[in-house]
């Protein structure tokens, strides 16, 4: 059987479930195919509702399907892993899958990345391939499929993961949003002013200048830019400017004019 | 307006189509940094020739190009099928009906909401044309960011072939079926409420 057939079986078959439980049988059986032991498919946001019974997607407040080990997912949503999860925040940044040894090309690993990586090993998730799941003006999401010590990621596989992680996603998004009638709404909401202030960040202005441009003072200009770093939970406002582009909030041209 | 230009009405749009070769340089070559023939900061190649159909989005106001895609026949020699058929695990589709989307393109100049509204209205468009010319399918290459976008609009999309990785960018060929709900099925964010296709441009100019 062709990986083209096996992909195209699933695509149609995801098309078909009716409820959270069916795609996530889909995707176990289809993730053993191609030689998996777990996969996560998940939305980029706060996780506690995330519940065994697959409610929260039922729901439609959240994609979150996955058969990690029981403990690791506890302590996943616990420490909230999810918003430093290294794999995760490369995902935000690269179109194609990637092995989770090469996270280092998309993201600078910082100490913290460290240990989030060996307590994911310790959790029994050695090694894993994931394939982003972005669209702009929607939370981030992202399908992972990992393997478990003594098992190895088959690279000719790769391809077929790529197909089935992205459809796996959409077929995902369609339960959540089927379940509210909205689309899913966008969990990084940036105020109008703090996305004015981004915008003129990025065109290199500084806070008083911003604050001349917009009539304010440097002080709330000050306070649009923590509350934008907080929406984004990032540190540095540089990076809550490159989410908001990636966001699709900000387009290069409007800060190139 | 999306205006529908190919070969008989192309010198009745000469400056919108000068306008789209110039933003294609732009985009494809200067940002994209795609390796494409150019010349004169115009980028075109050999598929722009008699059999190509463009369908373009024009301000109304200042006559400015916004967006524009190519429509290739696959009957015909086209990029799936000439340059990609790889990408295809068995046969590239082709046929009357089924045309390829090529050089998909944004005016580099809109804001990302202005972008966005551009964008539902070509998509619209391209659909409105699809639909009333009969044609079953769209196919088209592209990269697999972008296929996460395409799907969450709501189409029937089907892999042709599993992706690849060509110039370090993992790229794939898609179809995208078109149906009477095609419209129907997009999401709100993709969709533009008001038909987009300028039909009258195919009315005949009188005799002198």
């Amino acid at each position: 059987m062709s990986q083209l057939t096996d992909a195209q079986r699933f695509i149609d078959a995801s098309r078909e479930v009716t409820c959270a439980r069916d795609l996530f049988n889909l995707l176990e059986s289809v993730s053993r195919e191609m030689g998996f032991d777990h996969f996560a498919l998940i939305h980029h946001v706060d996780l506690t509702p995330m519940n065994n019974r697959l409610s929260h997607m039922d729901r439609g407040e959240l994609v979150a399907l996955t058969n990690y080990p029981d403990d690791w997912i506890e302590t996943y949503v616990k420490r909230d892993i999810v918003s430093n999860d290294p794999v995760l925040l490369a995902s935000e940044r690269t179109s194609a899958g990637f092995c989770w040894e090469d996270t280092g090309k998309f993201i600078r690993i910082t100490s913290e990345h460290r240990l989030i990586t060996e307590d994911t090993r310790r959790a029994g998730l050695v090694a894993g391939y994931t394939v982003p799941a972005n669209v702009p003006g929607e939370a981030n999401g992202s399908c992972n499929f990992a393997i478990k010590l003594g098992n190895a990621i088959r690279p000719t596989n790769l391809p077929m993961a790529q197909v089935v992680g992205a459809f796996a996603f959409q077929a995902a998004r369609t339960l959540v949003a089927r379940a509210t009638e909205q689309p899913h709404v966008q969990d990084h909401s940036l105020s109008e002013r703090q996305l004015e202030c981004l915008i003129l960040v990025a065109k290199g202005k500084s806070d008083w200048e911003i604050a001349k441009i917009l009539g304010i003072s440097p002080n709330t200009v000050r306070r649009h830019l923590e509350g934008a770093r907080t929406n984004y939970d990032v540190v540095k406002t540089i990076q809550a400017v490159m989410r908001a582009i990636h966001h699709g909030r900000i387009a290069l041209s409007d800060v190139l004019h | 307006m999306v205006y529908i230009v190919n070969r008989f009405n192309r010198s009745a749009h000469s400056a919108l189509v000068q306008a789209m070769h110039a933003e294609r340089k732009r985009v494809f070559v200067d940002m994209l940094r795609w390796d494409l023939p150019h010349e004169n900061n115009l980028e075109y190649d050999q598929y722009d020739g008699d059999d190509a159909q463009y369908l373009i989005l024009q301000d109304q106001e200042n006559g400015d190009h916004l967006a524009s895609l190519r429509l290739l026949r696959t009957d015909r020699p086209h990029i799936l099928g000439d340059i990609f058929p790889f990408l295809c695990d068995e046969i590239v589709p082709s046929g009357f009906d089924v045309r390829e989307i090529t050089r998909f393109c944004l005016s580099s100049k809109l804001n990302a909401q202005d972008r966005q509204q551009a964008r539902n209205i070509l998509v619209r468009g391209m659909v409105e044309y699809g639909l009333i010319s009969g044609f079953s399918a769209y196919t088209a290459v592209c990269e697999m960011g972008f296929l996460s976008q395409v799907l969450a609009v709501g189409w029937d999309v089907d892999p042709l072939g599993m992706p690849q990785i060509v110039n370090g960018k993992m790229i794939g060929a898609f179809r995208i079926k078109l149906a009477a709900d095609t419209l129907h099925k997009m999401i709100s964010s993709w969709r533009c409420d008001h038909p987009a296709l300028r039909l009258a441009e195919f009315d005949r100019p009188l005799a002198a």
